[in-house]
């Protein structure tokens, strides 16, 4: 596949461009590419909601940005340029300072993304202390502030306390403020609120706008959730076993899907006032990478699929109204 | 309102239950007044009113009097006073050897566990090297091997201590595989956890991440190793200073009375005696805080009971 093809109009003011990313793990089987010619750009002040289910290769994706595709994956081409930097380019060490610094990232389990042996307000100080280095009595003060802005009461106290001692919606957004004390141009969220109860859910989705107005932070907002996606985002891309296979405008998106994919996860979503009886379902599961149908990936599980479809898989091309679809028999 | 209770941490809780195992307790107990008399033997001394220096052939084998409770030995010297100032030895030995041993470990554990792969596999057939070292005759080697020629410098070799220096030097190089091992595993678990990859997005460094996020998950299982190898230094110690090997006298150490003791065994058995009893003591207590210690600060291992 060329990346130049599935490179969109990239306007200028992107803060990071994602061209051909592909991560691929060495397996018993040989190698199996989780992310495979993934482009995108960041925004300042938007966000980009990526969707898709388990497996498809959000969370890999979402790692290689910060280099951090846990082992026996490996980042094996693409470029993703910060800055006119490509990231992918960089010593471990220049990449440290951009971790947390410049791009950070807010994780799906509370519990456990926080180690129990230290203090909120210590370790969401730390990076201060990494990048900033600030004192320990300054970073501990802008510490108690972030808290105080993610809505945490009693702030300079909860700071003192262990991670076991808050509730899963306090961690989380000491998570946020963990994640924004640097005031990073990025923030990379993966699946932020899957983890909590509904109510508390909304009010983590809440707190993430109204910090994205505060700092003009980029959001990358990963969800398996497509009603969550489309509570968040400005724009949408959706990913099936490895590769994108629509981008567009949440609103169009939501509105008129292009991909049967994608039509699936709209139809699988509850409607209010709309319909009784079973949720209709995808049928079939996410292939396994290591064993993908000839042509387009989808080919197996697609309502429309034809020889064609399993000849050739579809490039991601562009579709009208700022869009991109990677179907043959993409709804005009 | 669980705050209340909660906010005195990891280690109240802990304190709670290490209070409920009695044996440990008691023996914490004997180490602290043990302990406090080797400090205090100068003290001791003072008030019996005699130099445990000065030898008194004229006051061999004394039986236990008021100046001397426990008697004196084979050159008149107070027993009690000796066993105090072998205890200031065999304790430091033993302390000063599982902290060492403890600090050699978790760095080699850490580094280990952390990196994995290829360096993991050096550092732990390293390891594995050390433990398949047979112990005794390295260690009479390493007892035996002079100093000067090695490159130390001659006042420092010729100083009465050196003996005790050597001995703590030799105990750590080969005493600290069980805590490498240890760490190693426990790091090699935590390097795969949500908080470690957290700290990585932070911009945390490879020496951070060891020190800051790793080591201190570690510290309950390493208090509990160091705790328990504080024993077993010190039989180590006894069975080297015995073979004339460890502490050389005259600074008495519970080993070297016990050489000492050996060819009296028939006229003196006290002399034998006293010091085995105090080397048992010692290591049985170390033991139990140890276990007391395990169950304290990981629940977890006490209901798998």
């Amino acid at each position: 596949m060329e990346p130049a093809r599935e490179s969109p109009n990239a306007p200028s003011d992107a803060i990071l461009e994602v061209r051909g990313l592909e991560v691929t793990f060495a397996t018993d089987r040989g190698a199996v590419k989780a992310a495979d010619g993934v482009s995108f750009d960041l925004k300042p002040g938007l966000t980009l909601g990526l969707v898709g289910e388990s497996g498809c290769g959000k969370t890999v994706t979402a790692l290689a940005l910060l280099r951090l595709v846990p082992p026996p994956g490996r980042i094996t081409g693409g470029r993703v340029l910060f800055g006119g930097e490509d990231l992918l380019a960089l010593s471990e060490r220049a990449m440290e300072d951009i971790r947390g610094k410049r791009i950070s990232m807010v994780f799906q389990e509370p519990t456990t993304a926080f180690n129990p042996v230290l203090t909120i307000g210590d370790q969401i100080a730390e990076a201060l202390i990494i990048h900033g280095g600030a004192g320990r009595a300054e970073a501990h003060a802008a510490a108690v502030g972030m808290l105080d802005k993610v809505g945490i009461p009693d702030p300079a106290e909860r700071a003192g306390t262990y991670p076991h001692q808050m509730s899963g919606g306090m961690r989380q957004r000491a998570m946020i403020a963990m994640a924004l004390i640097c005031r990073p141009d990025i923030l990379i969220a993966d699946e932020p609120t899957t983890a909590l109860d509904v109510t508390i859910q909304a009010q983590i989705l809440d707190l993430m706008g109204a910090m994205q107005r505060e700092f003009g932070v980029a959001i990358l907002f990963i969800s398996h959730d497509l009603a969550v996606i489309s509570e968040m985002a400005d724009e949408v891309m959706v990913m099936y076993a490895g590769r994108v296979v629509e981008r567009a405008p949440a609103d169009a998106l939501l509105a008129h899907p292009l991909h049967p994919y994608t039509q699936g996860l709209i139809e699988t979503l509850p409607r209010h006032g709309v319909g009784r009886g079973r949720l209709p379902a995808i049928p079939g599961t996410v292939p396994d990478l290591g064993a993908l149908p000839d042509g387009c990936r989808f080919s197996d599980r697609c309502p429309l699929a034809d020889d064609g479809c399993r000849a050739a898989d579809p490039p991601l091309t562009r579709a009208p109204g700022g869009r991109w679809v990677a179907c043959y028999k993409a709804a005009p | 309102m669980s705050t209340a209770t909660d906010s005195r941490g990891m280690f109240g809780l802990a304190l709670r239950r290490f209070r409920r195992h009695r044996l440990a307790l008691g023996s914490a107990a004997a180490l602290v007044v043990l302990a406090v008399l080797a400090v205090a033997a100068p003290l001791v001394e003072a008030a019996l009113g005699v130099d445990s220096g000065v030898v008194d052939l004229f006051n061999r084998f004394a039986p236990a009097t008021a100046a001397h409770p426990l008697g004196t030995d084979e050159l008149g010297r107070d027993v009690l006073v000796r066993l105090l100032y072998g205890g200031r030895v065999s304790l430091l030995v033993g302390l000063v050897t599982a902290l060492a041993a403890a600090v050699i470990g978790t760095i080699v554990g850490l580094i280990a566990g952390f990196y994995g792969g290829r360096v993991d596999g050096l550092l732990m057939r390293f390891t594995d090297g050390v433990i398949a070292l047979p112990l005794l005759p390295l260690l009479i080697v390493l007892a035996a091997l002079d100093l000067e020629k090695v490159g130390l410098p001659a006042a420092f070799v010729q100083s009465e201590n050196v003996s005790l220096y050597r001995i703590i030097a030799i105990v750590a190089l080969v005493g600290w595989t069980t805590v490498a091992r240890l760490v190693r595993g426990a790091a090699l678990t935590l390097r795969e956890a949500d908080f470690v990859l957290a700290a990585h997005a932070q911009g945390a460094g490879a020496l951070r991440i060891m020190a800051v996020h790793i080591l201190p998950n570690l510290i309950s299982p390493i208090i509990v190793a160091t705790t328990l190898s504080v024993g077993s230094v010190i039989l180590l110690e006894s069975v080297l200073s015995f073979l004339g090997l460890g502490i050389q006298p005259p600074i008495p150490s519970w080993g070297n009375l016990l050489t000492n003791a050996q060819e009296l065994i028939w006229t003196a058995p006290a002399l034998a005696f006293y010091p085995g009893i105090l080397i048992f003591v010692t290591v049985i207590a170390f033991n139990f805080l140890g276990d007391g210690l395990q169950d304290a600060l990981d629940p977890k291992a006490m209901e798998g009971r």
